[in-house]
């Protein structure tokens, strides 16, 4: 990854590609989320209990963690604790390993994106491949995803096109139908071969065990079903406390997703095959995923964990959508994104993250468990300045302004001259170009000269006018 | 972000733009300027002062 958000931002700002493809499914989600909610009675209410449940849930994580752990057990199923990404991933490549594993089948799984699971099996000698649609065209480009439910929203067609060709040898063609027929092609012997599938967990609900996975396109269905070896890469932040719980969100996620009512595909795995069953994994795993979400959690950000990665603070966001995923640097992109990553990754690499933003709201208005991502962005920025140096210009121009503005007449009479420096420079009331550190402001727009008089003389003489 | 918010303002086919925060409204009546735009942009008291007048 090179340079900083600022110089990817700046790049992606001049990537006329990037826009096309960003504009033509932003703005359609953008309507088909609002489209969504207003399908949902009561939606407000019903984001409410989502959020306050959630909300229960992570003031008791550890508790609901055991419990969950208990049920799983009870269903079959093996659970692995993972601090790290690196502990999953060896973890999940000593099951391959040891069930003799040559090949596996992947469900969209963001989890296994922060691991970066697929470097390992490749290291290892196992062949791994994305089954989600997106992912699987990531994986041919050798791209990184950027957007958490669109991972090729940075692509157009045409260049999903020249990639399948390339990689598939297949016939060019830019048309979405016939790409999706080139793929499912391809997938459908991969489903018939991988002895084992790794998904991520939309929601694991704690009363019963249930991993509940959703998708439009049924392969985490095969990939939970074919493989003999099953395991599940969650983070520790993704458990709800029962299945009403559950139906509140499912409604919640592909709505404020895709607008959708419901994904096409729900599934809900409850362990291995059991005795009499037709099909099924032999062995199922479930690991859990840390990778900073404690550190989190006892945080600034905690709330952040509630997130049910819909993507809907991305598609809302004024800045996603002027400069992709990409630019954010990591894994997770957007205004989500600009607090998970300083989270799991640490605040110093990514301190630019939280500025990334004109805190305008949009963000926080989408969220479907209503986060305060403005908020947290904030105490972020603060965390920042606390415990990185800022630039000398910076640090002497704040201290002297904190100076001046504390001091009413100094204050006064510094205004005073910016005001009448200004004054003169502008022709109708308009400066075109602004002189020195202020000239960045007229490189895309006019600064408009202060007013003869200040609001506070203005004021006093009306009100003075109004008594007399 | 201010290209896609002037595009949209202009769309519309108002004729003023209200805002209360005076970030936005130096911004954005500047970037109207700077396209010759002739929309009213006022701060919301302004136009709450001119109602009460």
């Amino acid at each position: 990854m090179s340079g900083g958000f600022a110089q990817r931002a700046r790049e992606a700002l001049g990537n006329q590609q990037l826009h096309i493809a960003l504009d033509r499914t932003t703005a359609q989600l953008v309507v088909r989320r609002a489209a969504g909610l207003a399908s949902l009675e009561d939606a407000d209410r019903v984001r409410d209990r989502a959020r306050a449940s959630k909300m229960q849930l992570l003031h008791t994580l550890a508790d609901s963690l055991r419990a969950f752990e208990a049920r799983l057990v009870e269903n079959g199923a093996r659970v692995h604790w993972a601090e790290t990404a690196a502990d999953a991933n060896r973890i999940i490549v000593e099951i391959a390993t040891k069930a003799g594993v040559r090949r596996v089948a992947k469900s969209k799984s963001m989890a296994s994106e922060e691991t970066h699971v697929n470097g390992a099996f490749e290291r290892a000698g196992i062949g791994v491949v994305e089954t989600d649609l997106g992912e699987y065209i990531v994986q041919l480009a050798g791209d990184r995803p950027s957007h958490i439910i669109m991972p090729i929203v940075h692509m157009t067609r045409e260049q999903v096109g020249r990639v399948m060709a390339q990689r598939l040898a297949v016939p060019y063609s830019d048309d979405t139908q016939t790409l999706a027929r080139y793929a499912r092609a391809q997938l459908r012997e991969e489903f018939l071969q991988a002895d084992m599938g790794l998904t991520g967990a939309n929601f694991g609900v704690v009363e019963n065990g249930a991993i509940c996975l959703v998708t439009n396109e049924g392969n985490a269905r095969m990939v939970t079903t074919l493989p003999r070896v099953y395991v599940v890469l969650m983070g520790i932040e993704k458990l709800v406390p029962t299945m009403a719980d559950l139906d509140r969100f499912l409604k919640l996620l592909a709505r404020s997703a895709t607008g959708q009512k419901l994904t096409a595909y729900t599934t809900l795995v409850r362990g291995p095959r059991r005795s009499g069953d037709d099909s099924g994994p032999d062995q199922m795993h479930v690991v859990l995923l840390d990778n900073g979400r404690s550190k989190i959690l006892a945080g600034e950000t905690a709330e952040i964990l509630g997130c049910i990665r819909c993507g809907a603070c991305l598609n809302a966001c004024p800045v996603y959508r002027s400069v992709g995923g990409h630019a954010y640097g990591d894994v997770y992109p957007g205004p989500v994104g600009s607090i998970v990553t300083p989270g799991i990754r640490g605040l110093a690499p990514f301190a630019e993250l939280p500025s990334a933003s004109s805190l305008c709201g949009a963000c926080r208005e989408v969220c479907p468990v209503r986060l305060d991502i403005p908020r947290m962005l904030l105490a972020l920025r603060h965390e920042a300045v606390e415990h990185t140096r800022q630039p000398a210009a910076l640090r002497m121009g704040l201290k002297l302004f904190a100076r001046v503005a504390s001091r009413p007449r100094l204050y006064r009479a510094a205004t005073a001259v910016v005001r009448r420096v200004l004054r003169s420079r502008a022709r109708d009331g308009w400066i075109r170009r602004a002189p020195g550190m202020a000239s960045g402001w007229t490189r895309f727009r006019d600064l408009k000269a202060p007013a003869a008089e200040t609001f506070e003389t203005a004021w006093r003489r009306r009100a003075a006018g109004r008594t007399s | 972000m201010m290209d896609r918010k002037l595009t949209a303002i202009l769309a519309s086919g108002a004729e003023r733009l209200v805002s209360c925060d005076l970030g936005c409204l130096l911004h954005l009546e500047g970037g109207l300027r700077r396209r010759g735009a002739a929309i009213k942009v006022q701060h919301l008291a302004e136009l709450v002062d001119e109602a009460l007048e």
